[in-house]
């Protein structure tokens, strides 16, 4: 393990939310890591056609899904995002769609390793 | 305790719906207030935990509805929100929620949250429970365990109301014990209890399914008979005056017969011949008076005689 900083889940805080059982967290990583792709796919799409409302919706969910899990640095990802696609808009949403899609690349990591 | 989660985060619904089994609580889990107000229609929820942000309906206006929901019980509602400004709290509150959890939410907070919910949610039900019980006690007469006089003038007054506007028809019986006060003089008033309960009995088991019976006063019966013509009603009324002198209850005080007897006064409620809850009662009373003058232990409907016991 890396680092508390770039660690994508805080685990103690995340088995918590899970009622300490951890088998039961894994299946909600899973859920979310299934449901987090198809996210992915649509915000892709919603930000090549500038589709600002559907950027704001889907980071909005997003953050919310990761926050639950304890998945800070998508969580904070998506946060911007969210902000920056309902207050600012232009150029700023395409790199940080993309820090998002990293910050979610390291979390389906530790979901693939999680037991 | 049933709890409903309406929330459209797969995952969020996943954990509360957990959360809540862990607890002990039955639930039902809908991904939209549509589908939450849907099932609220058919299921016992007590308490609802509601996202605000949802398509359809969201869970600001699923409260709203809630609370407009009369047929239920209490549905005790927390929202889940995102919006912890003043402001919006104020606005959830006052749609109509009970209380509110930011998310992401603390689960060990929820479960406080929602035990403190499931107080007031039992202490409501103690209460409605209680508040039946009264409502029944109010209507039952304590010494015979039938209908009591409030619940005859209820019963008569929907009665009433409900034939005329229908055109159907209706039967009531006025029931008197013959010389009761002899009966008590002679052999003292827990005996003239223990008959008035006799006879109670005797009359509700000889009266027809939907018939209704209740103590009028003293030793006074009524039964109101639903969808029944004179002639039925009389047969009704013949029946429980031969049924109770055929019992042979002594009451020397009672010549001829020496056993203890009714008189009864008919009246029918036609839409024909209209008339109030007051106007039926006063004429199957005066048919009951007639009775009585008569000789009692007898059936009369309007001043008509139409049966008397076989002298014997």
């Amino acid at each position: 393990m890396t680092t508390t900083e770039t660690c994508p889940v805080h685990l103690d805080e995340g088995l918590h939310r899970a009622g300490d059982d951890r088998e039961f967290f894994r299946e909600l990583l899973q859920m979310f890591a299934e449901e987090a792709s198809s996210q992915v796919e649509r915000l892709g799409k919603a930000v090549e056609s500038g589709d600002l409302q559907q950027v704001v919706r889907i980071a909005h969910c997003l953050k919310g899904a990761a926050s639950n899990l304890a998945a800070g640095p998508v969580s904070e990802a998506a946060l911007e995002l969210e902000t920056a696609a309902r207050d600012r808009g232009g150029d700023e949403i395409a790199p940080l769609a993309r820090r998002l899609e990293e910050q979610l690349e390291v979390l389906y990591a530790f979901i693939r390793e999680f037991e | 305790m049933r709890v409903l989660i309406a929330d459209d985060d797969p995952i969020s619904r996943r954990m509360l719906e957990a959360a809540l089994r862990r607890m002990g609580h039955g639930v039902v889990v809908t991904s939209d207030g549509q589908q939450a107000w849907e099932s609220l229609q058919n299921s016992a929820v007590r308490l609802v935990i509601a996202d605000w942000m949802m398509p359809k309906l969201d869970g600001l206006e699923l409260v709203r509805k809630i609370r407009l929901l009369e047929k239920h019980n209490y549905i005790y509602t927390v929202l889940l929100t995102s919006r912890s400004e003043k402001q919006d709290i104020i606005q959830g509150l006052a749609a109509g929620a009970d209380d509110y959890v930011t998310k992401p939410f603390d689960l060990d907070e929820l479960l406080v949250r929602v035990r403190a919910g499931e107080r007031i949610v039992r202490l409501e039900e103690e209460l409605a429970a209680r508040n039946e019980q009264l409502r029944r006690l109010t209507l039952i007469d304590e010494l015979t365990q039938i209908g009591n006089r409030r619940a005859f003038d209820g019963t008569l007054a929907r009665m009433v109301e409900h034939c005329r506007r229908y055109d159907h028809c209706f039967g009531l019986l006025m029931i008197d014990i013959d010389h009761f006060k002899a009966y008590n003089d002679s052999f003292g008033h827990t005996s003239g209890d223990e008959t008035l309960r006799s006879v109670a009995q005797l009359i509700v088991g000889n009266i027809r399914t939907a018939d209704l019976a209740y103590r009028y006063g003293g030793e006074e019966f009524a039964c109101i008979l639903p969808e029944t013509d004179e002639a039925g009603s009389i047969r009704v009324a013949e029946r429980l005056r031969a049924g109770i002198e055929g019992t042979g209850i002594q009451h020397p005080g009672n010549p001829p017969s020496g056993v203890v007897t009714v008189s009864s006064g008919v009246a029918c409620f036609s839409p024909e011949s209209a008339g109030s809850a007051n106007d039926i009662v006063r004429l199957a009373d005066e048919a009951l008076y007639r009775a009585k003058d008569a000789g009692r232990n007898r059936v009369v409907i309007y001043g008509r005689e139409v049966s008397t016991a076989v002298q014997g």
